[in-house]
């Protein structure tokens, strides 16, 4: 395979290192036609650049279409790819030992399957141990959204990160957490009316945790944030 | 039981993944439909609500929260099929190792007693920089410091019985140390501890390090000063 000139820089804008992936790939494709249809290989030459302008990744009219950039850049599939690189390269994933559980051992039962443009949905039920109410109540929090700025430690004891509910996970779900958080809290915090509507066995679950009392030291800190 | 509902709150997500979520008395229930990356994400997020939003049951020491995965397939029908996924949660002392090389660790004065979600992603950084990394609002947030100080050469987050104080720069991080006076008594100037020999930073490089990563951590040049009396004020 032959190779290309890559300039290796950090400032290379979006756009340069679009028109660099769209150069290699068709370098790549080319060589593919060429061995299976000449013929294709001849039309495909005529209507692209010549072997020089290839080895020049830089922008241009010619050799790269910028509406075919605008349409790449805005898609929501680019931004994702952007985010999980920006995570994985900013994040430490050592001892991320539950996040790569979960990552390995959902697929075994979740399935890939492709339909004639892409994946097909897949449906998954997840219970979680966890209960909010009580959870607001033992930090005197005043509602449900006090949950997006409570403190929360991620780690370990030796190396820790200590930072609000709400920006760690848009720090490392860049795509869906905000999503995922604004929907739990809106179903917390439309709990109590359910509650009072239905007359469900919640409104004993209330008085509990009401009386487990609250941390001072934990409502001062939500209060000064 | 249709009885224990409150509410359900239906989202849609960027490629129109489908995510209710439902409180029960028991926890949370979610129903996700969408593509199988997209779901792993979620249950990622529900798994790190789920450890790092709850509160120690050891008054008095750091404790993890442990995620317990358990997942199964409800029907293996090919038109009729459902992952369930259960995450439960336990929680675990530190090691007495971690604990022992913790030492009486500044940061667990501020925080008492906190629950450290395990086994998630932190920021990088070098394995010799210990300690808690956090913002600058967050630190002046737990000592409830309205402002940043400059006193006698130390950059200074004071509260009424605790103080944090600028103590270091290594690599691209600010490190900085806390004091907290348990039984509550002010915290003066004169007795912050911490403070190194010399300038630790120049008052018109302060805008630059307010937007530098901070690391609350254990110094040990402060643990001899620990115990004498009046410290370390020069005069002038």
């Amino acid at each position: 395979m032959r190779e290309i000139n890559v300039p290796i820089k950090d400032e290379l804008t979006v756009v340069e290192k679009l028109c660099l992936w769209w150069n290699l790939g068709r370098d790549e494709l080319r060589q593919v036609q060429d061995k299976e249809n000449p013929f294709d290989a001849k039309v495909f030459n005529k209507n692209h650049p010549s072997e020089s302008s290839i080895e020049n990744p830089e922008p241009n009219e010619s050799l790269f279409d910028h509406s075919i950039v605008e349409f790449a850049v805005s898609t929501r599939s680019f931004r994702w790819l952007v985010a999980s690189m920006r995570r994985e390269l900013g994040l430490d994933f050592n001892c991320a030992t539950v996040f790569h559980q979960i990552r390995d051992e959902l697929p075994s039962v979740l399935r890939f399957r492709l339909g004639s443009r892409a994946l097909l949905r897949e449906s998954a039920v997840i219970f979680l141990e966890w209960n909010p109410a009580s959870f607001v109540a033992q930090q005197g929090y005043e509602g449900p959204n006090s949950i997006l700025s409570a403190l929360t430690l991620t780690g370990s004891a030796s190396q820790a990160q200590m930072t609000t509910c709400c920006e760690y996970i848009r720090q490392t779900w860049p795509i869906i957490g905000e999503d995922v958080l604004d929907c739990l809290v809106t179903a917390v915090s439309r709990g109590p009316s359910a509650t009072i509507k239905r007359k469900t066995l919640l409104t004993t679950e209330s008085s509990e945790t009401r009386s487990n009392g609250i941390s001072a030291n934990k409502k001062a800190t939500r209060d000064a944030l | 039981m249709e009885y224990l509902l409150i509410k359900r709150q239906p989202g849609t997500l960027f490629d129109a993944t489908v995510v209710s979520i439902t409180v029960t008395e028991g926890g949370i229930t979610s129903r996700c439909n969408g593509l199988p990356y997209t779901i792993i994400e979620v249950v990622q997020v529900l798994a790190w609500i789920g450890s790092a939003l709850r509160e120690s049951t050891s008054p008095e020491r750091i404790g993890y929260a442990v995620t317990c995965l358990q997942i199964q397939q409800v029907t293996d029908d090919e038109k009729d099929y459902t992952v369930q996924v259960q995450l439960c949660f336990r929680e675990e002392d530190i090691e007495e190792a971690e604990y022992q090389a913790l030492g009486n660790s500044c940061w667990q004065k501020v925080l008492r007693n906190p629950v450290i979600a395990k086994g998630f992603p932190i920021p990088s950084r070098s394995p010799t920089l210990t300690g808690v990394e956090t913002s600058l609002k967050v630190m002046a947030s737990l000592v409830d410091a309205s402002r940043l100080a400059i006193f006698d050469r130390m950059v200074i987050l004071k509260g009424f019985n605790a103080a944090i104080t600028l103590t270091d720069h290594v690599e691209s991080f600010y490190m900085w140390h806390a004091i907290v006076h348990d039984d509550g008594r002010r915290v003066a100037y004169s007795d912050l501890r911490s403070r190194h020999e010399g300038t630790l930073i120049a008052p018109q490089e302060l805008p630059g390090a307010l937007q530098s990563r901070n690391i609350l951590a254990w110094t040990p040049k402060v643990a001899n000063n620990i115990g004498k009396g009046f410290p370390l004020i020069e005069s002038g």
